[in-house]
Formats: C-alpha cells, structure tokens, sequence
C-alpha cells in the first residue's frame, strides 16, 4: 500500500506545512541517536492506540500445558476485523543452553504469528518448524517468528510467590522488568514467511513494525499467563493472581545486538520517515504558542515521571550509568527550577526545551519524547507518515556540479576524518557463516574485510569526490557512469540523502570509536523501548511495553486512559 | 520449493555480490530476479543462468561506446553494459537510443527495463529483427517480457513517446526448483565470513550463555 512519506520537498505531508526543524546534521550524529528515548509515535504506542480505540479482546482457544508449563498455547486477537493469533511453544531446556545470541539452537518459547486461527493440524505441523526458528521452513499464512528465553531468576520468583498466594517482590520486579527475553522476531518473507508486502495490505498493520509489535505484545500476554499457569499448578486454589499494577509493569525483554544496525543504513528512505515524523512532531509541539493548564500541569506530571523512572533505571554498563547519573542530575535541576520559575506563558514548550539546551543530550532527547506527549492532537497522525515504498534511485540526468554540491551539502563531516589514520576504517561489519549472526570485526586484526557490508560511507564519499575533481560540472551523471561505473552505489545514495536527509547517519561507520550500541539504541525508541542495557558497545537488553495496557485493559477501560505510558515506573511508585 | 518475494530478492542480491557484482548491480538484478519470480517468469532460473555464464561476470568495465549521439554496445550483459545503458537512456535527449549488436540474458534485461520503467514513468521501446512487431515495457500485461526471448541479432532500444500504463504489480510466494535454489544460495553463502573463535568470542559483543 503506498504511503504518505516525509521527504525534505513534501510541504503539504501528513497534512500541514513543515515547521522548522532541527539541522539533520545535528540529529544524525551517532552520539545523538543513541540518546533517544520512546516516545508516542513509537510503534508500540501507535499498536496500543488502535487495539484500545477497537477495545480488541483476546481470546485462548487453545492451552494445552503440562503440570510444568511445557506445551503449547494460542492467544487470538482481532484487529481491524481480522484475527491474528500468537502461536506459543514452551520447552524444558537445559541450563547452559540458553542463550541470547543468534546462534542459539534452543529456546525456552518460540512464537509464530499466524494469519487467522490454526485448526490443531497447523499446531502440529508448526510445532516442527517453529521450535526450531531458523532451520524451520513457513508459509505466507505466518506473519512473524520469533523465540525468548525466561529469565530464570524473575520467573521464578514470581511462580514463587504467587503459588504462595503473594505478590513478587516489587524490587526483584525492578531489577529486571520481564518474564522472558525474546531474541528475534523475524518478519517480512525470511524462512518463507510472509512477505512485507502482503502483512502491509491489511488494515492495522500497514505501518512500520506492526505484525512485529502485536506479536510481542502476545508474547508478553503469554509470559504473564504462563508465570501464573506454572504458579497454580504449584500453589492449588492457594494460588494468587498477578494484580493489576503487576501485569502492567511486566514487559518483555528483548535482547539486541548489531542485527539491528545494519537496517538503518541500508533503508535510508524508511529510516528519513521515522525520524522525520519524530522531528516534525517536536517542532509542533515547540510551536504552541499557549498552553491550557491542563496541559501545563501535564508537563510537571511528566517530568517528575521521568525523573523517577531515571532513577528506577539502573544498569552495569559504566559509560550509561554515568549518563544516567547526569541524567537524573538534570532532572532534579530542571524540575526544581521550573517550581521556582514557571514556564513562560508564550510558547512555553520552547521555554522548557531553551532550559535543557546545555545538559547532555540524553536530557535533550527525552525533552523531545516529553513535548510530543504534550501535543497528541497535533503528533498522532504523523504515525501514518511512518512507513514508505520510497527506495534509493539515482538521478541520471542530473549535473556532475550539483552533485559535487550535494557532497557538499550533506557530507562535510567527512573532512574531519583523518583518512590516513588506521582509526579510520579500524572496524567492517559482516555477517558469519555461524548462523548468520552479524558481527563486527577489527579490520587490521581479523580476517574476513573482504566479505564486508558497505557501511564505509565516508570512504566512498571521498573516493567519489577524488574522483570528480577532474570531471567538468555540466556532464551528466549517467555519462559520467559509463566510465566509472563503481560509483553509481554512492551516487544514487548522495541523491537519496538529499531528498531523504535524515537518512544518513553522519559519522564514520566502521572508525575505531563507533559504537554500535548508539544505532541500536535509536532503532529501539522508535519500536518503544525503554530501560537501555548496554552489555557491551553492541549489545543492549530493553524493555518493550513495560507500563502498556494489558489485554484485559484494553477490553475494559476507556482508550484514553490506555495511551499514558511514557517512562513507566514501579508499582508502588506509581500507586 | 515456495519461497518469498524477499528470500528471493536477498539471496539473489547476495548470489550477485559473491559473483563479484558490484553493489548497485547486485540489488537491481535482485529486484528484477524477484520481480520475474513473482511474475510468474522463473526469475531465479534466468539469473541461474545468468551467473553460470563466466563471460557475464568477467569485467567491470563497460564494453560500449558513444557515436553520433546513439550508444553502441557490441556486447550487453545486463548487470553492466544493461544497466549504464539504461541510465543514459533516461538521462538523454528526446529521440536517443542504444543499439546492442549482441544482448546476452534478455529476460534479466527485460526485468531490468521494466523495473526503471516503472521507477521512473517511462516506457521503452525495443525493435529486433527478429521481432514480428517492437515491444513495449512495461506494457498492460507480462507477455511482452516473455517475448524478449525471442530477440536476436541486432537490438534497438528507446524511450517511447507514450506514458506507461498502470504498473503491473507481482508479489508475493512463487515455486522455484530446489537445484536453482540450492546453487543460489551457495553461492550467497560465499558472502559470509567463516567463523573463527575470536569472532565467535567476541565480534557479537555478547556472551555464550544467558542463564540469568
């Protein structure tokens, strides 16, 4: 289905006139991207606006556990008149085996989402393939596959308690946030899955991410069942139920490594609309020019919300930690000084962002996710401006000078890189033999470079450039092609960027001092996850939809109250 | 075997890059494989034969030449005399045209031609000898690829006058014979770096075990 798409030209998208934004050479510095923060545009939040505006309700036509939780079970939930079901397999496996990587072989669950309800014969014959992922074989009637891991201490905690008739302890809660960590979740068309394309054409799910979304948030309706599945086969009648604050703040884990990266590079269109939306829903919300008291003390609630839950937010990786730290700093400063000094009654949102524009920019950045939740009016709509069909064309019949213009326009960061520093290309990104997992070599050290993905940017850039010197400013590219057909790669992607100029990430790639964990982190707000816990500088674990609704939630209550999740915190903080 | 649009379009895009194809090459080719699959025109065994052929592979540089404004190629190979040809076409004044003494892999080009035709609203015109009638792509229906097979001797390609009518959209799950498919992917698995315990230990940038 086509789709409105967010380009530097297209004035009248997704309804208004574009407002100011910020520089893209600003926001597409990888220091910036991974400050990023979910915010209301994130996928997650866009799925959960439109399963509660439905009041959609899920359904358990099958739960088919032993006394232990192994088994199978199917979760059904209609979206826009169409079921979708949430296909689950749980399996003892060793300690040991377990692991995060892709090159695990086992799995405590493994999901598929299923196009309609399966008959018991598609149970059967998924149950072959879909516990063993990748070396399983699928049809288009399955939208997304994916597996998680529990996490052993937490789950046991809660089966603990609860078969006691309690509730788990709210700071073992804390420390982890999930019952389960999901690995992967696989859509469009791998394994013989269902393609893009077809997931796109039915109506809920033809934005970014969206079979991929519902499928963890059945994922996670499936942890919370199991815990108290395992909790009453132990615990009889005495057993409790998680209440409600529990069930909320219970999200999926989900652990991420450099598979995520190489996405942003190589969809520079897609990657243009997400940030893009993001930028122009900012910019809306600075420019209200006056604001209710409603909103007003929305803003406090908001920024206490987050100081809180920076301060919930507690991880190992020393670099985050001390960003965090900072963070929280800034948040007590900024929170005591907007009580001693109210925000100005004149665009008011530009007054709090002018207060934050010398902190860090993790503080920057959850500013920007903060102001989008003030405007939801002005922001909601920009979500169907978040998927597009636009793809990487070259421009034939353009001049060689407006492309030596272009460079200039878009790739000045390029001379700050010293070429003849072996810094500069320390690193390649490839993909394994082992199961294909992506990974990260040290181009100097490790063997391999040759295979490499092509993530060098800034080295074809100055490449290209070298090469243009000679060329006369009025021949035209396709020409100029004919004679030097290894650049029509870069070519088409300096065309592209202009059009799509928060496309490019603007820093080197595969220099000694990227971290990966940076592109990671800002692919990751725009799924909705929170709680960023760096393992390394090309891992993370997150948590998706901790403090969303639940499936009983979203029968239940009304839909607004459903969409005031940002910066979730612990049950009895929030209470 | 049935496989998805996009299987075939990553492993024919990685099978391109293990042939030594360059980037772009290697993803236009893969969108005009998948195109052809889907369309019902066995894209996977036509670039099977297409990478077979040693001669398809051998050279970067383009094997053509400008004279009096029209584009001699004596040799076309779709990936590399197909593809800068075909940009030049859209980059050229009204009238222009390509003259290819010898086109290899006619159905790969025909994919090619259509997908740029779409991409950019043109139509192109191909009149051969050995044509009953020039042929139009992209045209109303899919025939007018399948009748590129026929094209022999000399070829002349140009930009038609006319606007090209609404796009023919194929997608979704097609059959390709598992040999094509299993050569396919050996060769997109040479674009894989073997595993070395150093990568193993640390280019994931994660541990071996998660019993936390």
């Amino acid at each position: 289905m086509a789709k409105t798409s967010l380009h530097k030209n297209s004035d009248l998208a997704c309804g208004d006139a574009l407002p100011p934004l910020r520089s893209y050479n600003s926001v597409m510095r990888l220091s910036r991207m991974g400050a990023f923060f979910p915010h209301r545009l994130s996928f997650m939040r866009v799925l959960i606006r439109r399963l509660a505006a439905q009041k959609s309700k899920m359904q358990m036509p099958v739960c088919a556990l032993d006394k232990n939780g192994f088994g199978h079970v199917v979760l059904s939930l209609a979206l826009s008149g169409r079921v979708y079901s949430l296909i689950a397999f749980s399996r003892d496996i060793e300690d040991g085996e377990r692991t995060d990587r892709v090159i695990a072989t086992q799995w405590d669950a493994s999901f598929c989402l299923f196009d309609g309800v399966p008959s018991l014969a598609d149970i059967d014959q998924l149950a072959e393939q879909v516990t063993r992922q990748e070396a399983g074989r699928y049809d288009a009637r399955i939208l997304t596959l994916s597996r998680a891991n529990k996490s052993l201490r937490l789950f046991r905690h809660v089966v603990d308690r609860l078969a006691k008739g309690q509730q788990p302890d709210t700071e073992a809660l804390a420390a982890t946030g999930y019952l389960m960590r999901t690995t992967a979740v696989y859509g469009n068309g791998k394994f013989g899955i269902a393609d893009r394309d077809k997931v796109a054409g039915y109506d809920g799910l033809e934005g970014a991410f969206q079979a991929e979304m519902l499928t963890v948030f059945l994922i996670r309706e499936f942890t919370l069942l199991l815990a108290e599945y395992c909790a009453k086969e132990r615990g009889g009648q005495k057993a409790a139920s998680l209440s409600d604050a529990h069930r909320r703040y219970l999200g999926v884990g989900n652990s991420t490594g450099l598979g995520m990266a190489p996405f942003l590079v190589t969809h520079p269109c897609l990657l243009n609309s997400w940030i893009m939306a993001r930028e122009v829903a900012f910019a809306r919300g600075l420019a209200v020019d006056a604001a209710s008291n409603a909103q007003l003390q929305r803003v406090t609630t908001l920024l206490e919300r987050a100081r809180l839950h920076c301060y919930e937010w507690e991880v190992e990786d020393t670099p985050q930690m001390q960003n965090i730290e900072i963070l929280r700093a800034e948040l007590d400063k900024l929170c005591a000084d907007i009580s001693a000094r109210p925000l100005a009654k004149k665009a008011p949102f530009a007054d709090l962002n002018e207060r934050a524009k010398e902190g860090s920019e993790e503080l920057q950045e959850l500013l920007v996710s903060l102001i989008i939740e003030l405007v939801p009016e002005e922001v909601d709509m920009l979500a169907d401006c978040m998927a597009t069909d636009a793809q990487p064309r070259l421009i034939p019949d353009m001049r060689i000078g407006e492309v030596k213009a272009l460079i200039d326009a878009h790739y000045h960061w390029v001379e700050d890189i010293d070429f003849n520093a072996p810094d500069a290309d320390a690193q390649f990104w490839y993909v394994s033999a082992a199961k294909l997992e992506p990974r990260l070599g040290l181009r100097h050290e490790e063997p391999g470079a040759e295979l490499e993905m092509p993530f060098n940017i800034a080295g074809y850039i100055r490449a290209l450039k070298s090469a243009l010197a000679t060329v006369e400013e009025d021949e035209l590219v396709a020409a100029f092609l004919l004679r030097a057909p290894e650049f029509r790669n870069i070519l088409r992607r300096i065309q592209t960027i202009d059009k799509f100029p928060y496309g490019e990430i603007r820093d080197n790639l595969v220099g000694a001092h990227c971290r990966p964990i940076d592109l990671l982190r800002c692919k990751l707000s725009f799924f909705g996850a929170s709680k960023f816990d760096p393992k390394s500088d090309k891992w993370t674990r997150i948590t998706l939809y901790q403090g969303a609704p639940t499936a009983a939630d979203l029968a239940t209550a009304p839909s607004h109250d459903l969409d005031d999740w940002l910066f979730p915190l612990r049950p009895c903080m929030s209470s | 075997m049935q496989v998805s649009a996009n299987e075939v379009y990553q492993t024919a895009r990685k099978a391109c890059l293990a042939a030594g194809y360059l980037q772009d090459r290697a993803e236009d080719i893969a969108v005009a494989t998948s195109w052809l699959q889907c369309a019902g025109m066995m894209g996977c065994t036509v670039l099977d034969s297409l990478l077979a052929d040693t001669q398809d592979k051998k050279d970067i540089q383009l094997g053509l030449h400008l004279e009096a404004g029209v584009l001699q190629i004596s040799q076309c190979r779709p990936a590399f005399e197909g593809v800068a040809s075909i940009d030049w076409l859209l980059a050229a004044d009204s009238g222009a045209e390509i003259q290819i003494a010898c086109l290899a892999h006619p159905v790969m080009f025909a994919g090619l031609l259509w997908q740029a035709g779409q991409a950019y609203q043109r139509q192109f015109r191909l009149v051969s000898e050995a044509l009953e009638a020039p042929i139009n792509i992209p045209d109303e229906t899919v025939d007018s690829v399948a009748t590129c097979q026929q094209i022999s001797g000399k070829l002349v390609v140009g930009i038609s006058d006319s606007a090209p009518p609404p796009s023919f959209v194929a997608s979704g799950h097609s059959v390709v014979s598992d040999a094509v498919w299993t050569r396919l992917n050996a060769l997109a698995m040479q674009t894989y770096v073997p595993e070395t315990e150093a990568s193993r230990l640390s280019g994931a940038g994660a541990g071996l075990v998660d019993d936390d």
